[in-house]
């Protein structure tokens, strides 16, 4: 035994002694969770209640002594820094909402998203369709989701190591399912998931093999693309996608492979550009002021208050009927489409993926029709001069006239403001 | 520079003139013709006061609300409340106050006679009065709630027009910590402060950032009434003393309560002028570039007189300046000094407009300001 050895063994005498001392009363307490820690790898290592839970009885009964991934990565250091450096790892950063209403909060928390003294949250990454639950919907509906960043018991279960359970498919299909990223029903409906069920996974890759190769915590192998679908820059984009087909070629050849990615990227690019097509279509009835309602009639958005949100901060609510054909477009239908694609399900890619999205687009021009009808828009003359900025400024920010053009034009429409 | 020389010639040919006549007032002030200052009253210390824009009437505290002609020594008492805030509308032919009870306010809009108009009561405490030169009031109301870990602080400004609808425009809602709110007590609510630009369509306040660990400070927010998001353009140090718009209504009068006093540009975010005075008594006069600092009278950045050191006020037309120092209040006639162009309502309109395309964002600066020269060419 190496001298790190034995100063951990040292270190976890006392945590084993004092652990008979938790067992007692948790045997009557909390059976199952003893039942399940005495079955787990950590009994035999003599990793006891309070090496990961603390010695402070008050603390835990009050909720504040939880075991986050930090705990964890005493000793499974590798791991988190893998988990870290993944998806996985920025699951509280990309979905983490205002935990005032949270139970267990620590207050000084408020000073990651807030200016001092101020409610308004700064961060650009906070969710703003987080901040408009209720605290048990966050909780239940977001948290236990999104808690995957600080949380490994969210994947392990919390006093369990069996693998077997990290290494099934379901455990990713509690939050890997569902209308805005159905990965585990693509991929248990595709070939890849009848030949696991059928000849194990030896034959039939599944979420792990792929994405977490070598039992490796980065769950992000072999991703080219944000979780909001931005593409990586290309360096990284050609590093990952080497990657996968490096895993691919253990069944495929290598060409075939490769051609079937580039497939499902160009199906990706397709079909962003109908969204674009969407978003442009409303963004100009927005400078328009002809959206119903408009942003600055309606509760104010958290973090943007009345900006028109159709990135990655939009809201399912409070929205105009045409935003929310257009959340269902680039929320479901998109991801729906691409992901499907790579994930080698047909059916998710055309049906429940392209299809929607081309009829929801067409849903999103009659609307759009219907709106200017409505609001009998007038023509380019009769606007008022606001108007005319104003949509001109959405022409120039959305890339649709040059920075020369946009000075031009805008300096015409001034000079009739002087005579 | 020519206006300049005009004016102290005329100062000069006043105490010349006058040598004789003696002072009604002990010699606190120099460089001031002493016909043209008196003890006007006595106020309740630290009362509110408020000068009509022709600098006719004068509506001060002591024992309640009382109305006095600046000319004559005729007092009317209009309450027997002491006013939390007081403001004369542009015309000079209402006088909006507020009055203090409990977490409630009173608000009273007298005529030009003191007599009662209407009046409303309205939840939290109404600090400050402005009237628009359109007739609307805003009220500066300011809620405080107190809570076992702190308290929240909401600051709303009630928009009143003619017809008596009420629209509000919320400032600030945020927590403020325990300590504070025991430390400070009442003076907390002296934190929030605003101005209305000349022209009526932006406005600038004042509010309190009460951060857990760093120290706290004076947020300074820059917004138009109608269009375009709060922006906060300034910090300043608790001890500032006060924030006012400049005739023109492009920049702020501003001081640090310390060592400077400064003219900004919320829009340029710099300094564009400084005065080496603490500035914890600020005022600026809304028709002519005359400012009163500490005690000091400047006119075009030149220092013309030295007056009493006290709560400062200019009336509308810029011909009359008011001191309250201790339970005294003074008044001093002012030189006519030169006031801006008037601009047309035509051309005033567009201006406005123009106005708001800038904080909606849809121009540059250097566009609104070629655009403003040429229009006011």
């Amino acid at each position: 035994m190496n001298v790190a050895g034995i100063l951990l063994a040292l270190l976890l005498v006392p945590a084993v002694l004092f652990a008979d001392e938790c067992i007692d009363c948790h045997q009557q307490e909390t059976p199952g969770a003893v039942i399940q820690w005495q079955q787990s790898g950590h009994a035999p290592a003599n990793v006891g209640c309070r090496s990961c839970h603390g010695d402070d009885h008050e603390k835990i009964l009050q909720g504040n002594a939880r075991v986050v991934a930090a705990v964890c990565a005493r000793c499974h250091r590798q791991a988190f820094a893998e988990h870290s450096a993944s998806k996985h790892g920025m699951g509280l950063h990309t979905g983490w909402g205002c935990t005032r209403n949270l139970p267990g909060r620590d207050q000084h928390e408020c000073r990651f998203c807030h200016e001092e003294g101020s409610t308004l949250p700064v961060s650009a990454v906070m969710c703003a369709r987080f901040l408009r639950q209720s605290s048990e919907m966050g909780q239940l509906g977001c948290n236990r989701c999104h808690m995957v960043e600080n949380a490994c018991g969210s994947c392990h279960g919390n006093h369990l190591t069996d693998l077997d359970i990290v290494r099934d498919p379901a455990v990713c299909a509690k939050c890997h399912m569902g209308p805005d990223h159905p990965q585990w029903e693509m991929w248990q409906t595709s070939q890849h998931g009848t030949l696991n069920r059928v000849q194990g996974r030896s034959i039939g890759p599944d979420c792990q093999l792929c994405h977490m190769p070598g039992g490796s915590h980065n769950v992000s192998h072999g991703i080219t693309a944000t979780p909001a679908g931005q593409v990586y820059p290309e360096e990284r984009y050609k590093a990952e996608r080497v990657k996968m087909i490096n895993l691919c070629r253990e069944c495929h050849a290598g060409s075939f492979a490769e051609e079937e990615l580039a497939a499902a990227d160009a199906v990706r690019s397709q079909s962003k550009q109908l969204v674009a097509e969407a978003a442009e279509i409303i963004s100009e009835l927005h400078d328009l002021g002809l959206l119903d309602p408009m942003p600055q009639d309606r509760p104010a958005h958290p973090l943007r208050r009345h900006e028109l949100v159709l990135d990655g901060q939009m809201l399912y609510e409070d929205i105009s009927h045409i935003e929310r054909l257009f959340f269902t477009m680039k929320k479901f239908a998109l991801a729906k489409t691409y992901k499907g694609a790579y994930h080698q399900n047909p059916a998710y890619t055309h049906w429940l993926g392209n299809a929607e999205l081309k009829m929801l687009l067409v849903d999103i021009r009659s609307e759009a029709s219907r709106l200017r009808e409505r609001g009998g828009e007038r023509g380019a003359d009769e606007r008022t001069l606001e108007e005319r900025l104003t949509v001109l400024q959405g022409k120039f920010r959305r890339g649709l006239i040059s920075q020369q053009e946009y000075t031009e034009l805008k300096a015409e429409m001034l000079r009739k403001l002087t005579r | 520079m020519l206006r300049l020389a005009r004016l102290f010639a005329g100062l000069i040919l006043i105490i010349l003139t006058c040598s004789a006549c003696s002072l009604s007032l002990p010699a606190a002030e120099s460089g001031f013709p002493a016909e043209n200052m008196r003890l006007l009253a006595r106020i309740s210390a630290g009362g509110e006061f408020a000068i009509d824009p022709r600098g006719e009437q004068v509506a001060f505290a002591r024992g309640g609300l009382r109305l006095m002609s600046a000319g004559q020594d005729r007092e009317l008492q209009l309450a027997d409340e002491i006013p939390l805030a007081l403001a004369w509308s542009a015309d000079g032919e209402r006088l909006a106050a507020s009055f203090g009870d409990g977490g409630l306010s009173r608000l009273v809009v007298y005529d030009g006679h003191g007599q009662e108009l209407r009046s409303a009561t309205v939840e939290g405490r109404i600090t400050q009065l402005r009237w628009t030169p359109a007739g609307e009031l805003l009220a500066l109301t300011v809620r405080l709630k107190i809570f076992s870990f702190g308290a929240n602080q909401r600051a709303l400004l009630l928009r009143l027009d003619q017809r008596g609808n009420v629209r509000e425009l919320p400032l600030f809602d945020g927590t403020l910590k325990l300590k504070t709110v025991t430390g400070y007590g009442e003076t907390l609510y002296r934190f929030f402060r605003f101005d209305l630009a000349p022209l009526g369509d932006e406005i600038v306040y004042t509010r309190l950032a009460d951060p857990p660990v760093i120290r706290k400070s004076i947020k300074l927010v820059h917004q138009h009434l109608e269009a375009g998001a709060a922006r906060e353009v300034y910090e300043l140090p608790l001890e500032a003393g006060g924030v006012f718009w400049s005739a023109d209504s492009e920049s702020l009068w501003l001081s640090n309560g310390s060592s400077g006093t400064f003219r900004y540009s919320p829009w340029r975010n710099r300094v564009e002028e400084e005065r080496p005075l603490p500035g914890r008594n600020l005022a600026v006069s809304r028709r002519t570039e005359m400012q009163y600092v500490d005690g000091r009278l400047y006119l075009d950045g030149a220092l013309i007189a030295t007056l009493r050191d006290g709560r400062a006020r200019f009336s509308g037309n810029g011909r009359l300046l008011l001191v309250a120092a201790g339970e005294q209040l003074f008044s001093y006639q002012l030189p006519a000094a030169g006031s801006p162009q008037p601009v047309d309502t035509d051309r005033l309109g567009r201006l406005l407009q123009l106005r708001q395309l800038r904080s909606r964002q849809l121009l540059t600066l250097e566009e609104y300001q070629q655009t403003r020269e040429s229009l006011l060419r």
